[in-house]
């Protein structure tokens, strides 16, 4: 005996084809995997309306990476699965880059920040954000917010959206047995530090942080600054305010998955 | 012969338009349809690619739905109006969206005996700084023509114009043949749109950008 025949949704994966993920390509991982474990949909990949076969975008998660899929999609070595179809609801998880093409959309809004404080993003960003919102907006069937607050300030600049607009939590992943793995957690005897994590960005306060540190008693304390995420934008900036001596209790790492 | 006096007393006449139409397309060139492979970032070798690809327009598979035949021209392609509204046409077109097959009259070369891919190739250039997102697919539900389609593939279909493109190659078997004739574009294409009515001996409709998908800034505060 069959059962019946699941609904297909195609989900745009673009923020997959980033090396390190952090944020949004985080959420779109995150995505994919709780479609797929509800079982309830027949999944379709594709980036900018072109279909990817799924086993390149499986890969890609298990790594968690984007380099060799986005290698792979520029080299036109997955070309092969050929366009989107319309007829299939396109879901996107970040920017909506072609809106109105399927018959049902709907797209995600991580924050609007692009639109309420520009002056934290380069201008290419801002350009890619807002040029398409507004469309992006009006076609979708519904609009995903990534937390109540984005949902409100979405909702405070274009009132119109406030019916279709959902909230979809995605970014925290709490592991069942947390509190013992912190309870069981040794010690660390490195000092004393204090830790940003995250798309090193403007928006994220880093240079207010960066600044603290030259603050007199943060200065006795000896405390050292330790920033862990991806490197973002208008980052020099906010160092080249540093004086020597601050620069030198700063410490970026790699980047950390998830963070 | 029409007269009528000037201010300053002489007559003032206004010979009758000689309209120099074709009734019949010529065939100038062998017809030759393409398909749609565009990928973006490199237009030249995507010119390449469809110029490999293109058969005869007898060979070509049978468009199953109306024409919507887009002339075009390197002039035309470089008004941003005009452009943008093509791009999104041809987004949609790519992927068999709509009622009618897009079909793009490609610019004339330079040269009688130009390459098939140095005719594509500005196309691409344009579709691509366009910033529009195109599928990269192949895809025969867009094609790229030498030669405007016959007045049997035009029945029931629509013609798009520019005022930038040889629109008087096009004969009136063909013009007559299609359902709608309409102009295209951003600056003079009211005046063009008026010449065109006189040429044509109907006034062609006025395409309207479609605002809502175009893709255009927003600002802090709007609350429309």
């Amino acid at each position: 005996m069959s059962g019946a025949a699941r609904p297909r949704l195609a989900v745009d994966v673009t923020p997959l084809l980033d090396d390190q993920w952090t944020g949004i390509p985080v959420f779109t991982r995150r995505l994919v995997e709780a479609l797929e474990a509800s079982g309830r949909v027949e999944l379709e990949f594709c980036v900018r309306l072109n279909r990817l076969p799924a086993e390149p975008v499986r890969r890609a998660i298990r790594m968690g990476s984007g380099a060799l899929l986005r290698a792979l999609y520029e080299r036109g070595a997955l070309s092969a699965a050929g366009a989107i179809d319309p007829a299939v609801p396109l879901f996107y998880a970040s920017v909506k880059e072609a809106p109105g093409v399927a018959l049902r959309e709907a797209s995600t809004i991580h924050d609007i920040g692009t639109l309420t404080m520009p002056e934290t993003h380069t201008p290419e960003n801002v350009r890619y954000h807002l040029d398409p919102l507004r469309a992006q907006l009006r076609t979708d069937e519904t609009v995903f917010c990534c937390s109540e607050a984005t949902q409100a300030a979405l909702v405070t600049a274009f009132p119109w959206v406030a019916p279709k607009t959902r909230v979809l939590h995605q970014y925290v992943e709490w592991p069942d047995n947390f509190d013992l793995l912190d309870r069981n957690q040794r010690p660390i005897g490195l000092g004393r530090y204090a830790v940003a994590v995250g798309t090193i960005e403007p928006r994220k306060n880093l240079g207010l942080l960066l600044r603290a540190l030259e603050h007199p008693q943060v200065v006795a304390s000896g405390i050292r600054f330790l920033v862990i995420g991806r490197r973002g934008w208008l980052v020099d900036q906010a160092l080249s305010r540093l004086g020597t001596e601050a620069r030198k209790r700063v410490v970026f790492t790699a980047s950390s998955r998830n963070s | 012969m029409a007269g009528c006096p000037s201010a300053s007393g002489q007559r003032k006449v206004k010979p009758a338009a000689q309209l120099l139409r074709f009734k019949a397309t010529p065939a100038v060139g062998q017809p030759l349809l393409a398909p749609l492979i565009l990928n973006c970032g490199n237009p030249a070798y995507s010119a390449q690619r469809a110029a490999a690809a293109a058969l005869h327009a007898k060979s070509a598979p049978v468009a199953a739905r109306p024409l919507h035949y887009v002339l075009l021209s390197e002039a035309a392609l470089a008004d941003p109006v005009f452009l943008g509204e093509l791009a999104l046409l041809v987004q949609r077109g790519a992927l068999g969206v709509g009622a009618e097959m897009l079909v793009l009259g490609l610019p004339p070369g330079a040269t009688p005996n130009v390459d098939l891919a140095d005719r594509i190739a500005p196309v691409f250039r344009a579709l691509a700084d366009s910033r529009v997102i195109i599928s990269h697919a192949t895809s025969w539900d867009l094609r790229l023509a030498t030669e405007p389609p016959s007045a049997a593939e035009m029945k029931g279909g629509r013609i798009t114009l520019h005022q930038a493109t040889p629109f008087w190659r096009v004969g009136m078997d063909v013009l007559s043949a299609a359902a709608a004739v309409e102009v295209a574009g951003g600056a003079g294409v009211r005046s063009f749109r008026s010449l065109l009515g006189d040429w044509l001996g109907f006034e062609p409709a006025l395409r309207v950008a479609d605002r809502g998908a175009a893709a255009f800034a927003v600002t802090a505060g709007e609350l429309a």
